[in-house]
């Protein structure tokens, strides 16, 4: 599955996902890149990476997307990674209040570490567990508009909307790539290794700190 | 086989497929019979014939954890911490382990084995046979040459199968002999253990004591050497934990009020008492394979007790993911709630645990630059392949010190790891680092992306052996002392 490493590609993509603790980023993750779903969950501890690999519009995408810790306490830890992200997904328990009047201090987060303009996605998960229901779709979606980013709602056990999700951030990304905007970012400052795959670099592991963001379509 | 099967006339082979006597094959199939059945009873009576890897590592991890699922307690008050001379009867207890508990594990273990057993084990049941028989009439006759030929063939797989079984018998066997001295090793370090244990501080820096150590404490004194190892500098006696843990109570009840609401906005103020409401999130969450922690099972409600009354009595560190893994792993091998508490609050108070579980990034950035000059220095390659894909150690350390190793090794190898991790401190699980890497050099140097690496030392294999790996970890020529050197120069950077 993840091997086809040495396969062309068009562009690469790195996503991140954020959001409260327990939320479902992982298992939103595994519908995503491998379509399953594990009821014997463990809580991410730091940062996970996977990698899905598919195509829109002809061009051939390989996406790497950060999964992260979501207590907030690992936040130091995993703000540095933002700044790789050209997309991000943040997500929401709907059967969980705090987890969405949490949303506002993620996207704060998102604007304090991640990158300018960085392509950014709401999602409530759990739909599967409709009687809990907590948030309203209305709810999830006025506060989407509010802040001009996508909404979707998903299930990762019932998968539903899933692929949805993660393909509208990725058209989106493209878009932005095509039109220029990708990059732009590429010539920022500072260019960081885990993004080049094959690019050589001599990284001490104290090198992530001074991170940002390398171009978005790299081949 | 395949090219003689060419060699015959298509049609022939075709008929022969579609055509399969149904009193013939009732025949057949009633002779593997006898040999199956018995297969699912042997695997019942004796989880040792189990002969898959997957049974085995059930079964040293079932092996590790066998104390607590008989001796914790069954209540949610904290055992012991109000009993002071606990201390006596759980040595007794425990020493005596090996009678009485054991058969509950047994029970509980024996479902799976013999699963297991059933499905490695059953011998190739195959109509095979039938190509001994002559054609059903209305179809030519075999050719006397056909018939040699498919006479030959039969006794071909024939002896294939016999060769396999004694394979099989041989594997089976091996295995159950190891298993044996295996046991028998453990027995007899079991009652040097209890030697040792009563003059703990005197012996334990003796040669023989150490080597002693190195093969892995018996799991009848894990606990207690574990207890003794890592100490009680804080002096926590268990009336203090009935302290933190009473706060606990109190903190979930506020919470339980206000119905989890205001934990949120208190979170970013200087304590981080308020973590503790986030705890119960992770409980299922804590080795979710293994069932102890499961919402309503009594050592579920231990794990949330000893994590709570942690975050109440440090409240500038609090709860942090990843905590669950390290008390779950104490409190499988410590029946007394209040030991667990104060082997936690101890091994958290270690500076370099203090720096990970502050997630205090400066403090944290040492250890991990120390990691990947010893890793430039011992694996060479490993470190320029990982270099070169920009795979840094952050992506995999975190999580192994984090746990020690529990997410990442199979329950009973990482138990080995903290019991040498007991005896020579931190160091150790960066030798243990090492000594992975080394381990699966060749594969990692492979990899040549950083999800694959990533992927595979975040899910180390399951066959994972224990001896290997500590063979692996001895050749790492690590000293504490050179790892502490490392550590204050860049420090001091």
């Amino acid at each position: 599955m993840a091997r086809a490493t040495d396969k062309k590609y068009d562009h690469l993509f790195q996503l991140l996902l954020c959001g409260d603790s327990s939320v479902g980023k992982t298992c939103l993750i595994s519908r995503f890149a491998d379509n399953e779903f594990r009821h014997t969950h463990i809580n991410t501890i730091g940062i996970d990476f996977k990698l899905k690999l598919f195509t829109i519009r002809d061009k051939k995408i390989r996406m790497q997307i950060w999964d992260t810790a979501g207590q907030e306490r690992y936040e130091t830890l995993t703000a540095q990674y933002y700044r790789k992200a050209q997309g991000i997904i943040l997500v929401y328990d709907i059967t969980r209040e705090e987890t969405f009047r949490n949303v506002t201090k993620w996207l704060r987060n998102i604007e304090d570490h991640g990158v300018k303009g960085v392509k950014i996605i709401l999602i409530g998960n759990k739909v599967d567990l409709e009687s809990e229901r907590k948030i309203s779709t209305r709810h999830g979606q006025k506060l989407a508009n509010q802040h001009n980013i996508k909404f979707f709602e998903t299930s990762a056990w019932k998968d539903i909307n899933v692929t949805e999700a993660f393909t509208e951030l990725a058209e989106q990304i493209l878009a932005k790539v095509e039109s220029g905007g990708g990059r732009d970012r590429g010539s920022s400052s500072i260019r960081e290794s885990a993004i080049k795959l094959h690019e050589q670099q001599p990284t001490p592991a104290t090198k992530s700190h001074g991170g940002c963001c390398s171009g978005g379509s790299s081949n | 086989m395949a090219e003689e099967e060419e060699d015959l006339p298509v049609e022939r082979e075709e008929i022969e497929q579609i055509e399969p006597p149904s009193q013939q094959e009732d025949g057949e199939k009633e002779e593997p019979r006898p040999t199956t059945s018995p297969l699912p009873e042997t695997g019942s009576s004796d989880q040792t014939n189990s002969p898959t890897n997957d049974s085995l590592t059930l079964h040293s991890e079932l092996e590790s954890v066998e104390l607590s699922t008989t001796i914790s307690p069954s209540t949610p008050l904290p055992l012991g911490a109000t009993n002071g001379s606990a201390e006596k009867k759980r040595q007794n207890l425990l020493l005596n382990n090996n009678k009485s508990p054991a058969k509950t594990k047994f029970s509980f273990f024996k479902r799976k084995s013999s699963g297991a057993a059933s499905s490695g084990a059953l011998p190739p049941t195959s109509t095979t046979g039938l190509i001994l028989e002559g054609r059903p009439k209305g179809l030519p006759a075999k050719t006397p040459a056909e018939e040699k030929k498919h006479q030959k063939l039969y006794q071909e797989m024939i002896q294939a199968t016999k060769k396999k079984e004694l394979q099989h018998a041989s594997d089976t066997h091996k295995m159950e002999q190891k298993r044996h001295t295996k046991e028998d090793q453990i027995a007899v370090a079991q009652k040097k253990w209890a030697e040792i244990l009563p003059k703990f501080d005197s012996l334990r820096n003796r040669k023989e004591v150490k080597e002693l150590w190195w093969a892995g404490l018996p799991p009848g004194v894990r606990g207690l050497v574990w207890k003794k190892a890592i100490g009680n500098d804080l002096n926590i006696s268990p009336d203090l934990y009935m302290i933190f843990w009473k706060r606990f109570q109190e903190r979930l009840d506020l919470a339980q009020q206000r119905g989890r609401s205001d934990s949120v906005a208190s979170v970013t103020s200087i304590s981080r008492e308020s973590s503790v409401d986030v705890i119960h999130l992770d409980l299922q969450r804590t080795f979710p394979t293994l069932g102890f922690f499961q919402e309503g099972s009594p050592l579920c409600q231990v794990l949330h007790n000893v994590l709570g009354a942690y975050a109440c009595y440090r409240p500038d560190v609090g709860y942090v993911q990843g905590m669950s893994f390290l008390a779950a792993v104490i409190i499988l091998n410590m029946e007394n709630e209040a030991d667990a508490f104060i082997a936690l609050a101890n091994l958290l108070n270690r500076a370099s645990y203090l720096a990970f579980f502050k997630v205090d990034q400066d403090q944290m950035k040492p250890y991990f630059t120390v990691f990947s000059l010893l890793l430039a220095e011992s694996l060479p390659k490993v470190s320029a392949h990982f270099n070169q894909l920009g795979f840094h150690p952050q992506f995999y350390l975190i999580e192994w010190i984090f746990t020690i190793y529990t997410r990442n090794l199979p329950l009973d190898v990482a138990c080995r790891v903290w019991d040498l991790f007991c005896r020579d401190g931190d160091f150790f699980l960066y030798r243990t680092a090492l000594g992975i890497l080394n381990m699966y050099q060749h594969q990692l140097l492979q990899f040549t992306s950083i999800e694959d690496v990533g992927h595979f030392l975040g899910h180390l294999p399951s066959t994972l052996d224990s001896d290997q790996l500590f063979s692996s970890i001895s050749s790492i020529p690590l000293t504490e002392k050179k790892f502490s050197q490392l550590l204050t120069q860049n420090k001091t950077k």
